[in-house]
């Protein structure tokens, strides 16, 4: 991916940003949220922060990925933050109105795998799930996880390590089998 | 095209995953668990990604050939406005926040508090002490509040208007829509605010309406917000979709959808 010229906030640029990273971004996204329509609107939200911000990066300053997972982590903690706030709101109130069902013609097979997936992930902390994300959506390296986590290198790949072996345990035999 | 860098991409990722657990004796039990992270894709289940790509090229468009400092000039001509840009904060950070939050009045209890997130100072404000509050999620933002202590506090939801004017007589309803637009529902707040939800062919439109009494209300925009005058009206237009804001005969309002463009609403706004 060729890092966009932060002077040029243009059209052109943006989109092909938005096409090289949505669905590294969703992924990052939906791996810590699970639910599709949350996940649509935390990636929504990112990639509006990341046009408004976009002629604030510097490239002298670090590699594009972890700028924009950056906002994507801040986005996802502040969903989380809102929940907690409103912790009294009755379920009902958070029905989804904008009707965001997974697309129907997605295989049940593949479907009912990556339903696992979720599911297992959802049975870590979100400390794992976040680092798992980052490490398998945005292809970042331990060392800038670690700089993005303020986690020592070293204690980002002993949690990479226990989170796999955990998440080895939780999804069913012929899933985990390679 | 894009499907194509999508799945390079992904199978570059899984490879890349792959091989470093390969080399690495200590991970190779865990490379089952590391495939199936690595080959995920979720991203086929996304709902907006297409919609939002378009809204957002189109922002982009529209910031290249929009200077933020145009909106001045703009803003100060809107004589009648009560444009009032104020903000209170702890000491240590109100200079740098005071630049990227701005104030409106539309009315004398409705607010618009513009943020330009691009200079915005992440902030560790504490949650406050709410005893029971009620939130309605929608696509152009969300509506909330605090329900009094021995208020009713539930939502209540209708489907017709006839039954939700039974509620709430002072409710407000359009006398134009877009075609193939209709009621789908509303629903009244505890604060006898009422969401109006109409259907069509494209995206939902919302109309939320709620007497202002002596209790100001505020809408906040991530975006520039462009104040405009029409048919009497001090309204703030809210791009991207979160819509127009007004008060009027002491009730504010806020009409809005993802596909809503300005003249469309003000349409709506007119046949109150």
């Amino acid at each position: 991916m060729e890092i966009p010229d932060p002077t040029d906030c243009g059209p052109e640029t943006f989109g092909r940003m938005y096409d090289a990273y949505f669905a590294r971004v969703y992924n990052y996204i939906r791996m810590r949220v699970r639910d599709a329509g949350t996940a649509d609107d935390i990636t929504s939200t990112v990639f509006e922060r990341a046009l408004d911000k976009l002629h604030s990066y510097d490239a002298q300053e670090g590699d594009f990925a972890p700028w924009l997972f950056g906002i994507a982590r801040n986005a996802v903690n502040d969903h989380y933050r809102r929940l907690s706030l409103w912790k009294f709101t009755g379920l009902d109130l958070f029905e989804n109105l904008a009707g965001r069902d997974p697309s129907p013609e997605k295989s049940a097979a593949d479907g009912e795998s990556r339903e696992m997936l979720l599911a297992a992930l959802a049975a870590l902390d979100d400390r794992e799930r976040d680092i798992l994300a980052m490490k398998f959506s945005s292809g970042m390296k331990n060392r800038e996880i670690a700089s993005a986590t303020g986690l020592g290198e070293s204690n980002v790949a002993v949690i990479i390590f226990r989170a796999l072996e955990r998440l080895q345990t939780l999804l069913p035999r012929e899933e985990a089998r390679l | 095209m894009n499907n194509f860098e999508d799945d390079a991409d992904k199978l570059k990722r899984a490879a890349d995953a792959l091989a470093n657990m390969e080399n690495d004796s200590g991970f190779k039990h865990l490379a089952g668990a590391a495939k199936l992270l690595a080959d995920a894709d979720f991203s086929a289940d996304s709902a907006v990604r297409s919609s939002l790509r378009k809204r957002l090229l189109e922002r982009a468009e529209q910031k290249r050939g929009r200077a933020w400092t145009r909106l001045v000039p703009a803003l100060a001509g809107a004589a009648a406005l009560a444009a009032i840009g104020i903000f209170a904060a702890s000491s240590g950070t109100a200079t740098t926040l005071r630049d990227f939050i701005h104030r409106f009045f539309v009315g004398s209890h409705t607010e618009i508090v513009e943020v330009r997130p691009e200079v915005a100072v992440p902030t560790q404000q504490p949650a406050p002490a709410i005893v029971r509050a009620w939130q309605l999620k929608t696509p152009i933002g969300n509506f909330g509040g605090e329900a009094q202590k021995g208020m009713p506090w539930e939502i209540r939801r209708f489907n017709s208007l006839a039954s939700a004017k039974k509620e709430l007589p002072a409710l407000r309803s359009p006398g134009w829509l877009p075609e193939s637009y209709r009621l789908r529902k509303v629903m009244i707040t505890p604060e006898n605010g009422a969401l109006s939800i109409f259907s069509g062919e494209q995206d939902d439109i919302f109309l939320y309406q709620v007497r202002t009494g002596n209790k100001a209300v505020s809408r906040t925009a991530t975006s520039a917000v462009a104040i405009v005058d029409h048919a009497g009206k001090h309204a703030a237009w809210i791009p991207d979709g979160y819509g127009l804001v007004w008060e009027q005969d002491g009730v504010s309002y806020t009409l809005g959808g993802t596909t809503l463009n300005e003249e469309t609403a003000f349409k709506i706004a007119d046949s109150l």
